[in-house]
């Protein structure tokens, strides 16, 4: 079977002959379109979250998985990571580290490897002074070569609200996540938290989970098959699903790293790692591979066909004999261009219908946003004041707030890219637009290119101006005053600018913002209640739920209030990301209809030898285009076998969110976009 | 001697409250707590759920008697003591009689637990502590208390387990909470800390309202340090190294008198040694060490494979391994190839390599050897709490069991010790302003690194009287000026004639000596 690897590279080989195709036919919105989506494939990445309490070895684990024995990430009995950690590929080993500036604008800093320590451990940063908000590591590993980015995150305890704020926000676009454990102690109670918080970001979505339990440490203990079990078991519980829904892999970085040293095949057995990738592609390829694939498949197919275009009609006008015949072509072409040069005339209509539809959209994210909420505040209302480490330490249930509001705001922000790539390709094909549109049904919708990319509206409407604008408000709001501001804003900033790329960046920084001001407002109710929670100590535990629960009352107003300041970005956002595209595949059409027109008036004279030269001309143009269809139709094949056996969407959930189980019948092709779709209806 | 006096002062009280009725109740927790004096040095063990609490009393007793087996049984608070008999007596919350039967009851009990028996049911949730009395030679020094731990938070099987007996994890940490803190002192266990910091790590254990009593009357264990190896050749130093940190970095030491690595398993596993696994040590440790070293570091693949040169059956490798975990084998066969073979050796040097010798050492030392003041500063922590807003009419009621109080509490007052023990307590709290040197000597004379008085003084073991009394003398010449000065103030200013009076009272115990 091929691989995410191989299939990628084949389809990023099939970019060049159609690039120089549509360069020779000077058509210039292909052109830059087939550039885009090779960009976007070849520098597209596969997140993969590292998630778990601290000390359980997840940095072990990640420099064995990137077979790293120089401790590319600093591991050591007496410190824990508490950083969020990124590794990607790059031409050079880089090591930025991201500052929160005085102003909340963050700062970058590149920095040596021997510094690593000083900014993501916890003794080497003591109660993180230096202000450090994110590491990006880029190595020239082979084992990073297919575009897999890996973010370590801190221990999820809370402890750090906002980095763990910074972990959950991640989770939902993470395309897969290792929760990573060990057999020598048994699950803590903020892992089940934890878990519990991130199954949220599922059943917004809707999808079918991307995550993976990983128990390291199996060398130390001589019977861990109990341990897996029971913490299946409890695993299973905390996330609401089946117990054989839940892929448990016990490994052994250890082990895994003596295999590499010594090569001793009893050690890569115990390491256990072949069946760990093997788990982690398996959901990689179900959730993102086939849609990096899908989105360059179907713009060389676009691209391909559109070129062809002017070549079939030239082919078609030498075929037709009679000048009747070439008439009735000819009028037929005439009657499309024009057609194709009227549709931006209707841009009115359309951006209507479209406005309506994302309109439509929006009022879908609300509800689902709604309802995570609804999961999170019932969590708190059964489960977060009943815990003793909660009611002693009101800061760390704030974080734990925090956080959970970070997941279903990343939840909501993935959905809304999914969702946006299905409008775009049901508006191509049914509204007043009449335009090509995808053909591999297997695949996933291609995503939306964000604005930024597009590139073809004015330096105006770009959102960056956007982006500086809601930040500025969401901070402005200043509803934590200057506690909240402070702790906030490097949070927002930071979540806006690197967590959500691409099409969420305006609502990407409105919810960083979001979560930013809740960490900050707690971060200042926190202050004066521990106090008070100290001289109460733990006496009258009802007294102290009934406080809390008063005091966080206003707080779930408060994130209404951001969550449509949110989604109005968010839609914004989106109308002007599909426009843009529209605008663009409209380009695309007219310089294909154009470049045909032109053709039909060249190839009107000619001898009959004349013209059985020129078919043949034609024919040898039209051989690469055609070679690309072919190549492209087996490879999106090939994509749509490496997500596996089709499954159906939400069988997975437990029907908490909003949609669940009514989407089915939308027809839709891929996966994880069934539910909002339902919600339409 | 202290313990007459005291002894003296609960009788004064008691012929004070004896001819008035209403003080009836007053009476019987005064005479509680006086009782208590005369009752073995308490000490409690307390963590976190899974911590490794029952795992070290075990190891601490040298045989297995916690009741780890039923998960029903593990939300109890185990009390063991010394009795000649083994029996085991079920303590009732509800104040019912308390129930004494034959340790076998025990087994018993966890059997009609696990099969969801509603009698016994019945009867586990009215249980507020098991009492087992075992004639063991550890239980000579002082009594322990397990309990089933500080984090309320149970889930998966412990809530299944609790669901049925209708208890909440509230009321099982609450208990824990009451009996942690009723013992005379207090082992926090930490096993290796799945915290962000270390400093998170102690706030279990400083929200917990537990460090009251602070370092005098706590010590810490950091267990499971036997999980360091193989990545570690020496795990016992690892742990020193992170209990250092813990100590110094994340101020444990505010809190602990001092935090000791302890390879918990290895010790349990040490204590309850088989002749059989005792053999299949011995057979283990003709396997050349690199090769043992490499099949031990696959725990897995030593306990279920065939294996080279190794004639012990994968089963009871299993059990082993199990039992010693694999930094336990390495170590018994190790020193099995040095020439200690004899079971009974053996046993003593696990013990002794795996910390557990000089952590009962430390506990004798710092806790059995100041039992009576600890004890006493308890018995008068409870008869403080005694007297209630008086009721406007009570004829002198009230009056009367404020006289029976005074006479309790002025032993604080009066005796030294309760001088010393307040002068540590300022210390460990922060509030000592001494030289590093003068804080040194403090602790030293106050017997923190030793009882003997050449240990107090700071001198070799084998110093002549002379030398011990010219240097007592020379201390307490020094304290004398410092009083005369003052020089400092607040706690420091008042525990400057305590020193010097401590350094008159073993001057008079050297000088004794000489006569």
């Amino acid at each position: 079977m091929s691989t995410y690897d191989d299939l990628r590279a084949e389809t990023l080989a099939l970019f060049a002959p159609v690039t120089t195709a549509a360069e020779t036919a000077n058509a210039d919105e292909t052109a830059r379109r087939l550039s885009d989506a090779h960009d976007r494939l070849a520098d597209g990445e596969l997140t993969v979250v590292v998630c778990g309490e601290f000390k359980r070895g997840k940095s072990t684990l990640l420099n064995a998985l990137l077979h790293e024995r120089e401790e590319l990430l600093p591991t050591d009995t007496l410190y824990a990571t508490r950083l969020v950690t990124t590794v990607s590929y790059g031409e050079t080993e880089q090591i930025t580290v991201t500052l929160e500036g005085a102003d909340g604008v963050p700062e970058r800093k590149e920095i040596s490897r021997a510094d690593v320590a000083k900014y993501v451990t916890e003794s080497g940063n003591p109660g993180n002074v230096e202000r450090a908000l994110l590491l990006e590591i880029t190595s020239p590993s082979p084992r990073l070569r297919s575009g897999v980015r890996w973010v370590d995150t801190p221990g999820v305890g809370g402890v750090f609200a906002e980095h763990t704020a910074v972990t959950m926000g991640f989770l939902p676009s993470a395309d897969a996540l290792i929760f990573v454990s060990d057999v020598t102690q048994p699950l803590t109670e903020s892992e089940l938290t934890f878990l519990r918080s991130a199954s949220t970001a599922a059943k917004v979505v809707d999808d079918t989970d991307g995550s993976i339990f990983v128990l390291t440490k199996v060398d130390l203990v001589a019977d861990y098959q109990t341990f897996v079990d029971s913490f299946a078991a409890k695993a299973a519980e905390a996330t609401g699903r089946k117990r054989d829904e839940v892929t448990v892999v016990p490994v052994s970085a250890h082990a895994q790293q003596e295999y590499l040293t010594g090569g001793d095949e009893a050690d890569r057995e115990l390491g256990n790692f072949d069946a760990l990738e093997t788990a982690l592609w398996t959901v990689l390829n179900r959730r993102r591979a086939t849609l990096l694939l899908g989105g360059a498949l179907t713009a060389l197919d676009d691209a391909a066909a559109a070129l062809l275009v002017p070549i079939e009609t030239a082919t078609e006008s030498l075929r037709r004999t009679t000048d009747e015949e070439l008439e009735t072509f000819r009028t037929e072409i005439e009657a499309r261009r024009r057609r194709v040069a009227e549709l931006p005339k209707d841009q009115a209509r359309w951006r209507g219908e479209l406005k309506e539809e994302v309109s439509v959209l929006a009022g879908t994210l609300k509800r689902r946003a709604s309802a995570g909420l609804d999961e999170v505040w019932q969590r708190f209302n059964t489960d977060y004041v009943f815990q003793e480490r909660f009611l002693d330490q009101p800061d760390q249930l704030i974080g734990q707030l925090s956080s959970d509001v970070a997941v279903v705001v990343g939840a909501v922000n993935e959905l809304a890219d999914r969702e946006a790539a299905r409008i775009l390709a049901e508006f191509a094909a049914s509204s007043s637009l009449e335009l090509r549109n995808p053909r591999f049904p297997a695949l996933p919708y291609p995503s939306v290119p964000s604005v930024a990319v597009t590139g073809s509206l004015g330096e105006a409407d770009r959102p960056s101006s956007d982006v500086r604008r809601m930040r500025e408000t969401t901070f402005g709001a200043g509803t934590g005053g200057a506690v909240g501001a402070g702790a906030g804003a490097g949070i927002g900033a930071l979540i806006g600018t690197f967590i959500f790329p691409g099409l969420g960046t305006a609502a990407g920084a409105t919810i960083g913002g979001w979560i930013g001001s809740a960490v900050g407002v707690t971060a200042g109710a926190a202050t004066t209640w521990k106090h008070s929670g100290e001289e109460a100590k733990k006496r009258d535990r009802e007294a102290r739920r009934r406080s809390i629960k008063t005091e966080l009352g206003g707080l779930r107003r408060e994130q209404d209030r951001h969550l449509d300041e949110a989604i109005a970005a968010l839609r914004v956002e989106l109308v002007k990301s599909i426009t843009a595209e529209l605008e663009s595949r409209i380009a695309q059409e007219k310089e294909s209809i154009d470049s045909a027109v032109r053709r039909l008036r060249r190839s009107q004279a000619g001898t009959e030898q004349e013209a059985a030269q020129r078919l043949a001309e034609l024919e040898a143009e039209r051989a690469p285009l055609d070679a690309t269809r072919e190549a492209v139709a087996r490879l999106a094949d090939q994509a749509a076998a490496l997500a596996g056996p089709s499954r159906t969407p939400g069988d997975t959930g437990t029907g908490a969110g909003a949609g669940t189980g009514a989407g089915t019948g939308a027809g839709s092709s891929g996966r994880g976009r069934a539910g909002a779709a339902g919600d339409r209806s | 001697m202290i313990r007459e006096r005291a002894g003296s002062a609960f009788r004064d009280a008691d012929a004070i409250l004896a001819g008035h009725p209403g003080a009836a109740e007053a009476r019987r927790l005064i005479a509680e707590a006086g009782g208590r004096f005369t009752e073995r040095l308490r000490v409690a063990l307390a963590g976190r759920v899974s911590s490794g609490k029952s795992t070290l009393t075990n190891a601490l007793l040298g045989t297995e008697l916690a009741p780890t087996g039923a998960l029903e049984l593990t939300f109890n608070v185990s009390h063991f003591r010394y009795g000649d008999e083994p029996s085991l007596t079920v303590h009732f919350q509800d104040g019912t009689e308390p129930r004494r039967s034959d340790l076998d009851e025990l087994a018993r009990m966890a059997v009609r637990a696990s099969d969801h028996d509603p009698a016994m049911r019945d009867l586990l949730n009215r249980v507020d502590h098991l009492e087992i009395a075992q004639p063991i030679p550890a239980l000579l020094d002082f009594d322990l208390v397990d309990t089933p731990g500080l984090d309320s938070s149970l889930r998966g099987d412990s809530a299944n387990a609790l669901r049925w007996l209708g208890r909440s994890a509230e009321e099982v940490g609450d208990l824990s909470d009451r009996h942690a803190s009723q013992a005379d002192a207090l082992i926090l266990v930490f096993d290796r800390g799945l915290a962000s910091s270390d400093a998170e790590l102690l706030d279990d254990f400083t929200g917990s309202g537990l460090s009251a009593s602070g370092p005098v009357t706590t010590v810490g264990a950091l267990t499971k340090v036997e999980f360091y190896w193989p990545r570690h050749d020496d795990p016992l130093a690892e742990g020193r190294r992170v209990a250092e940190s813990l100590m110094s970095d994340a101020g444990a030491d505010r809190l602990l008198f001092q935090l000791r690595p302890l390879a918990s398993l290895v010790a349990a596993g040490a204590g309850l040694l088989t002749p059989e696994q005792h053999a299949d040590l011995v057979s283990l440790a003709t396997v050349p060490p690199e090769t043992l070293r490499k099949y031990l570091r696959r725990a897995p693949h030593f306990a279920s494979r065939e294996l080279d040169g190794v004639t012990v059956p994968a089963q009871r490798r299993a059990t082993l391994a199990a039992r010693f975990a694999p930094f336990g084998i390495w170590l018994a066969c190790g020193l099995i190839r040095e020439g200690c073979a004899d079971p009974t050796e053996l046993r003593r040097e696990l013990l002794d390599r795996s910390g557990l010798t000089a952590f009962r050492e430390l506990l004798l030392g710092h806790f059995a050897a100041r039992a009576d003041v600890i004890k006493l500063d308890r018995a008068i922590q409870e008869v403080r709490l005694l007297p209630a807003p008086p009721p406007p009419d009570d004829g002198g009621r009230q009056d009367t069991i404020n006289r029976a109080v005074a006479v309790i509490t002025a032993l604080a007052h009066q005796e030294h010790a309760f001088q010393e023990l307040t002068v540590l307590r300022d210390h460990y709290a922060g509030r000592l302003t001494f030289s590093a040197a003068e804080t040194a000597e403090i602790l030293r004379v106050l017997g923190e690194e030793g009882s003997s008085p050449a240990e107090r003084l700071g001198l070799p073991a084998d110093s002549k009287p002379d030398a011990l009394s010219a240097r007592a003398i020379d201390r307490l010449d020094h304290w004398a000026a410092l009083e005369q000065e003052h020089a400092h103030s607040g706690p420091s200013r008042t525990a400057i004639p305590v020193v010097r009076r401590t350094y008159e009272i073993l001057l008079d115990e050297v000088s004794g000596d000489d006569a």
